[in-house]
């Protein structure tokens, strides 16, 4: 699978516009811990999972209910930063039996409260499946794939195949 | 079922997956993806940076000069650490059957260090144009890179 063929071609204006919202809802929503409205984002058979395992929540995560709890605790915890996420480069292509497949780029931008300076405080790629479920897209595989410090050459291509 | 294979009709969304395309591709694909980053642009497109980098080509002209110029810079010296460009902020305007004005906020970073880091952010004024075959492609890209005070420079067209 070509991740840079046309994908806009591909993907039915409704889908891309409905989806584009959902990754923007999924950002939106743990940076104002408003986990009602993350919970609309899952799949009821969602996964999540974060390579490497940088311990932010327990990995992976299987199922809507495990998702949302675990992103609640983990938002909980008393923190040295605020942290916002943006999504950015979203690139979507047809999938399987009539999903549709994501790649997108993070950028976590953390403001911290000692001094109110920003940092970048993570980037990264999304790779993810979205679905039809009870009329509206909705996350049904999220695989986090953080960048981490590597002087060498970058990857050789990849796959938006999650 | 919302998902079909053919051409959709969404046309920002078809020219915001072009801006996309551009990042993926160059962040992201080996040498051998030069002909298919070629192929964002008509063939007599142009590229153009400001302030111009010393010891450059800019402006560039012709889709296979402006990739291996850009694949070349990529690829050369400390630049060939790996590099993110984050696209955000795009603006389709003007927009014709066959030709638009983008705009677009570029934030680019090194992820070589243990934190990652920006090194510049700019803007992305584009030309763009739908092609006989329906595909959007970059008939010219002017990308006015911020460096402190540095002011972007007038455009014929402003855009907001």
């Amino acid at each position: 699978m070509n991740n840079d063929a046309p994908s806009a071609a591909a993907v039915s204006a409704d889908a891309f516009v409905a989806i584009s919202a959902l990754v923007a809802d999924y950002g939106l929503a743990i940076d104002a811990a408003d986990f009602e409205r993350f919970r609309q984002i899952w799949a009821r058979d969602a996964r999540f999972d974060a390579q490497p395992d940088l311990g932010v929540v327990e990995v992976p995560l299987v199922g809507r209910d495990a998702i949302v709890e675990a992103f609640e605790t983990m938002r909980a915890r008393p923190r040295d930063r605020r942290t916002r996420h943006y999504t950015m480069n979203l690139r979507l292509t047809p999938g399987e039996r009539g999903t549709v497949y994501g790649l997108s780029a993070l950028l976590a931008v953390a403001m911290l409260k000692s001094d109110g300076s920003q940092v970048v405080h993570r980037t990264g790629w999304y790779r993810d499946v979205f679905v039809r479920e009870d009329g509206a897209w909705r996350l049904q595989r999220r695989l986090l794939q953080y960048d981490v410090a590597d002087p060498g050459p970058r990857s050789a291509a990849s796959e938006v195949r999650p | 079922m919302t998902v079909t294979h053919e051409l959709q009709s969404c046309v920002r969304c078809a020219i915001t997956d072009l801006v996309s395309r551009y990042a993926h591709i160059i962040d992201r694909r080996g040498a051998d993806a030069v002909e298919e980053f070629a192929a964002l642009f008509v063939e007599d497109a142009s590229f153009d940076v400001l302030p111009r980098p010393e010891s450059t080509s800019f402006p560039a002209h012709g889709s296979m000069v402006i990739a291996r110029l850009m694949f070349g810079r990529r690829d050369a010296g400390d630049a060939i650490a790996k590099r993110r460009h984050l696209m955000s902020s795009v603006l389709v305007d003007d927009l014709t059957e066959s030709r638009a004005r983008v705009s677009s906020v570029l934030t680019h970073l090194r992820l070589d260090r243990p934190v990652p880091t920006i090194i510049n952010t700019g803007f992305y004024d584009d030309i763009v144009v739908r092609g006989g075959d329906g595909r959007w492609r970059f008939e010219s890209r002017l990308l006015t890179i911020e460096y402190g005070l540095a002011k972007r420079p007038q455009i014929d067209t402003p855009t907001p």
